[in-house]
């Protein structure tokens, strides 16, 4: 078997799609969803990320402010911003850019954040409403492989989801997510990492296998049951002198070789990217509705 | 290999024997004293017996207690006036809604209502948050005793597999989180698949919060697995457990029955030393699990 490609590009473009219609409707009612990113330092990867947060709030027709601050700011100016933000009606959902200098705690900066205009998901009372099932802002790599999943025709209903990685942006919640019982969950989850002896004993249970550990060719195909659907959440940067940037970049999965025995795989790029500030866009606008209704 | 029934008195004396050996080291640093606020609504005969239970524990040991009885028909706003004070008390470190509260009630406000860093039954979502992010924060108390019941079981954690078969996880899920980061592989079973016997036979460590009668047969059972049988705790009045006792206790290395509720003697302890936790962490002491 050669498996189907699923495209996050794809699937990130008709998500961005249904969320420029609503926003379109929630102008008519003379709702405008923003979004504050608070950006620290200058590194460069940080920088693109913004870039992009900032360019997809534009292109769906959102508001958008970044508020830049010198590497050397105080916590305590860090915390006046986000207490502007949470204060301001402009603003349905802020963000803060990791990683942040040493010098500031991000446990405290996180928390700060109003938890009804945390988009990321990351405050800790959202995160405990995660783990317990109630409502919530859902972090957004994981939702975004749960929408991959879903919108490709692989409903984790009843399926056993093996989740390789327990981070707290991606493994854990994606777990969370794929255990609770709505619409596009409902799953099996097994969630190991590498205080497990033998990964490849969990990932040939797998009915759905995600990858989510930072570690090219971490999984091989023989660690991986005939029909799987893989989801390659790993970016990592392998040195390529044939290229101008001096280097390519891979998943976690071996691509070549693990699609002759999947049913459906992400690539890397062009798989999980896409989807994370998808997935934060279309946290602002329920952020948005969620504020205006209550 | 003989099976065990694992004793909850016997563990909960070694734990209690360990606090009561902090204490006595704590009280040549400090003159200062634990304290335990505890906030009653209405008059369940069961849960005045658990309060007068916790109390007893606790003048037992020296600490300090604020116990505050309100009427069933007090308000939410009443309630959280209370817990309000108490918040802003130093001399309790601790401090907890018994429950059930009555029907009326929005019970996640009012849990919501204390304050994180004294929230010793670990009922406050921040709790909950830090649970999941491996931040230092409170344990919901049964799910403390049986993180020691399984340690008392004597098997290291790192490296097993735990699987959790319950459609909410109440108790299993952070339990599960508690496993996770003790480097346990952890499945969760929210719904009754058809291969749920064999992803069951991978199991180390089973956990079942699951009140379908007969559910877990002897077959599903991994040879020398410890199992953990939660039944449902929705209530403080009882409960039903899913597996076939008999049938699992042959091919079981041990097996844990929750009792009922939230009030075992074995939580009460857990409580006792989560307000240990507290009052070490406000004299600004390390903690020592
Ligand atoms: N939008 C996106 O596409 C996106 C977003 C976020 C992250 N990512 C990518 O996803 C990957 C994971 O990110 P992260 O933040 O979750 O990373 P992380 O915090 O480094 O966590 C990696 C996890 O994988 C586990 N792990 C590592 N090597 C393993 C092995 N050989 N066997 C089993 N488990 C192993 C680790 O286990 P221990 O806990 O035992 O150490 C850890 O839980 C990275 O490549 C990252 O760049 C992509």
């Amino acid at each position: 078997m050669t498996a189907k490609i699923i495209s996050g590009n794809e699937v990130a473009k008709e998500i961005r799609q249904e969320l420029k219609g609503r926003v379109a409707e929630l102008k008519e009612k003379g709702i405008v969803p923003g979004l504050g990113v608070v950006l620290v330092g200058e590194d460069p990867a940080s920088i693109s990320y913004v870039t992009s947060k900032a360019k997809g709030s534009q292109e769906i027709g959102m508001f958008e402010e970044t508020i830049r601050l010198p590497a050397d700011v105080p916590e305590e100016e860090v915390l006046k911003v986000i207490d502007g933000l949470n204060k301001d009606p402009k603003f349905s959902g802020i963000l803060v850019q990791l990683p942040l200098p040493d010098h500031i705690s991000v446990e405290k900066v996180i928390g700060y954040i109003s938890p009804e205009k945390d988009v990321d998901g990351f405050h800790p009372v959202n995160v405990g409403k995660l783990l317990r099932g109630e409502p919530c802002p859902l972090p957004c790599t994981p939702h975004g492989v749960q929408q991959l999943l879903f919108r490709s025709g692989n409903d984790p209903a009843g399926k056993h989801v093996v989740v390789c990685g327990r981070s707290n942006i991606v493994g854990k919640p994606l777990a969370a997510i794929l255990m609770q019982k709505a619409e596009g969950a409902n799953a099996v989850v097994t969630v190991v990492h590498t205080g497990a002896k033998d990964i490849s004993y969990y990932t040939k249970q797998a009915d759905i296998l995600i990858a989510a550990m930072g570690r090219p060719n971490a999984i091989t195909a023989d660690m991986v049951k005939e029909g799987t659907v893989v989801i390659d959440v790993g970016v990592n940067r392998i040195p390529d002198e044939s290229r101008k940037s001096g280097f390519r970049l891979a998943g976690d999965v071996d691509f070549e070789a693990v699609k002759e025995k999947a049913s459906f795989i992400t690539p890397v790029p062009g798989g999980v990217g896409p989807m994370t500030v998808t997935m934060l866009l279309y946290n602002t606008v329920e952020a948005a509705i969620r504020l205006n209704e209550g | 290999m003989p099976m065990k029934l694992l004793n909850e008195a016997e563990i909960g004396g070694k734990i209690y024997a360990g606090i009561v050996a902090e204490l006595e080291e704590l009280s040549q640093k400090t003159d200062k004293v634990p304290g335990l606020g505890m906030v009653v609504v209405g008059e369940d005969p069961a849960s005045l017996a658990s309060i007068r239970c916790k109390e007893k524990q606790c003048r037992k040991l020296g600490f300090y207690v604020d116990i505050r009885f309100l009427p069933a028909t007090a308000s939410q706003e009443d309630i959280c006036a209370t817990v309000r004070q108490l918040n802003k008390d130093s001399r309790v470190q601790g401090l907890f809604c018994q429950l059930p509260l009555p029907e009326t009630l929005q019970k996640k406000n009012i849990l919501a209502a204390v304050d994180p860093g004294k929230d010793v039954c670990g009922r406050h979502p921040i709790n909950a948050g830090k649970l999941f992010s491996g931040n230092q924060g409170f344990l919901p108390c049964n799910v403390y005793s049986l993180m020691q019941v399984i340690d008392f079981a004597g098997q290291p954690i790192r490296g097993k597999t735990a699987v959790m078969i319950s459609r909410r996880g109440v108790v299993s899920r952070p339990l599960a989180l508690a496993l996770l980061r003790r480097n346990a592989s952890v499945t969760f079973c929210p719904v009754l698949t058809g291969n749920l016997p064999e992803i069951c036979r991978t199991a180390d460590i089973l956990v079942a919060e699951t009140e379908k009668p007969g559910l877990i047969k002897g077959n599903w059972i991994k040879p020398g697995a410890m199992v953990i049988d939660i039944g449902t705790t929705r209530n403080n009045r009882g409960k039903a457990s899913g597996i076939v006792l008999k049938e699992v206790a042959e091919v079981a290395s041990c097996i844990f029955t929750l009792p009922a509720g939230e009030d075992s003697p074995l939580a009460i302890t857990m409580l006792i030393k989560n307000t240990l936790h507290a009052f070490k962490q406000t004299c600004g002491m390390q903690l020592q699990h």
